[in-house]
């Protein structure tokens, strides 16, 4: 799965803000720390503000292991 | 229970829509109108399926036990975030790349959930409380949250590999499984005092005694438990007061109604 990879310094503008009306955007980290956010947030990002993260180089995406729920 | 019942006899309405019948006229009831007008929806087909529902769940004494429904509806965050009950309150805020259509809305398995900003200890005290969904697809792995709140010792409904579960947190038996299929609708009910059951798509029930609180103390979310987020299309939620079994497979009825006017049962 391919997924759009961020600088802690683009991680840290995205956080809490709308990608598009009623949208958040939600970096999360990959199984390297490395922070992302999925390609459903670049391809459907029409803040004008954040039009750069369709210019996010693309990685792929292994997720960290699971966390146990009980 | 466990029957699967035409609607039209279950409910005792003859004719396509319940609207038609009441109304006389054909006409939405209010509640309709303010969630067509919230969700910006103007599609007579939706609107329709909204109605029947509205009616349906009024007829039935089960719109009263509710706090907010999310009938997932408009093809677009915007319509999808609103409550039924009460489209000015607990509008889900997404988070993610949720994918969002006329069949519901689809996580992605990265970094999707939503947040009813609903917390069950402040906005609804008391131990009684039910929630539900209605899933248009499997789980692929492991266990994921489906309704429930931050924190793991809480009451919630969550989905595994094996079969949908709700979840009580000191109990000997703290986990009620349902049967497959896990896809259509799974509900969960507690009343607090002696009664703690999941009720799945076919009427299937594994039930328990309870006396446990165990109130989820936090937003209630949607879709993800800490890090895992699922990957699966939701087309209904719900999240009220105590509902018994009968009402609970009453509302399982009316919901695969509706999905099936959509045209979006499974």
């Amino acid at each position: 799965m391919i997924v759009a990879f961020l600088s802690e310094a683009e991680k840290d503008q995205l956080v809490g803000q709308e990608f598009a009306p009623f949208e958040y955007f939600n970096p999360v980290q990959d199984i390297d720390d490395n922070w992302i956010i999925s390609m459903e947030e670049v391809n459907n990002c029409i803040n004008p503000t954040f039009m750069w993260v369709k210019d996010l180089p693309e990685i792929d995406y292994i997720p960290k292991p699971e966390e146990p729920i009980e | 229970m466990g029957t699967n019942i035409n609607k039209n006899t279950k409910l005792g309405v003859e004719g396509t829509h319940i609207s038609t019948f009441i109304g006389g006229g054909g006409g939405y009831a209010p509640e309709t109108i303010a969630f067509l007008s919230q969700a910006s929806i103007t599609d007579p087909t939706i609107g329709n399926a909204v109605n029947d529902l509205v009616l349906y769940m009024q007829s039935t004494g089960i719109w009263n036990k509710m706090i907010a429904v999310y009938p997932i509806v408009g093809s677009n965050a915007g319509a999808h975030k609103t409550n039924l009950i009460d489209p000015n309150t607990y509008a889900i805020s997404f988070s993610g790349g949720w994918v969002h259509s006329s069949t519901g809305m689809l996580g992605n398995g990265i970094n999707t959930f939503g947040d009813t900003g609903l917390n069950p200890i402040i906005d609804m005290p008391g131990p009684d409380m039910s929630m539900g969904v209605y899933m248009r697809t499997s789980p692929t792995t492991v266990k994921y949250l489906l309704l429930g709140g931050s924190s793991q010792n809480v009451y919630m409904l969550r989905t595994t590999t094996s079969g949908s579960q709700a979840f009580m947190p000191n109990l000997t038996t703290s986990t009620l499984t349902s049967i497959t299929p896990q896809t259509g609708f799974t509900g969960t009910s507690k009343n607090g005092v002696d009664d703690f059951f999941i009720l799945n798509s076919l009427g299937g029930v594994n039930s328990t005694t309870s006396s446990s609180p165990n109130m989820p103390n936090s937003s209630m979310q949607i879709g993800r438990f800490g890090g895992s987020y699922t990957a699966q299309e939701f087309a209904f939620a719900f999240i009220g007061y105590y509902l018994d079994q009968s009402e609970m497979d009453l509302f399982r009825v009316i919901i695969d109604v509706f999905q099936t006017d959509l045209s979006r049962n499974v």
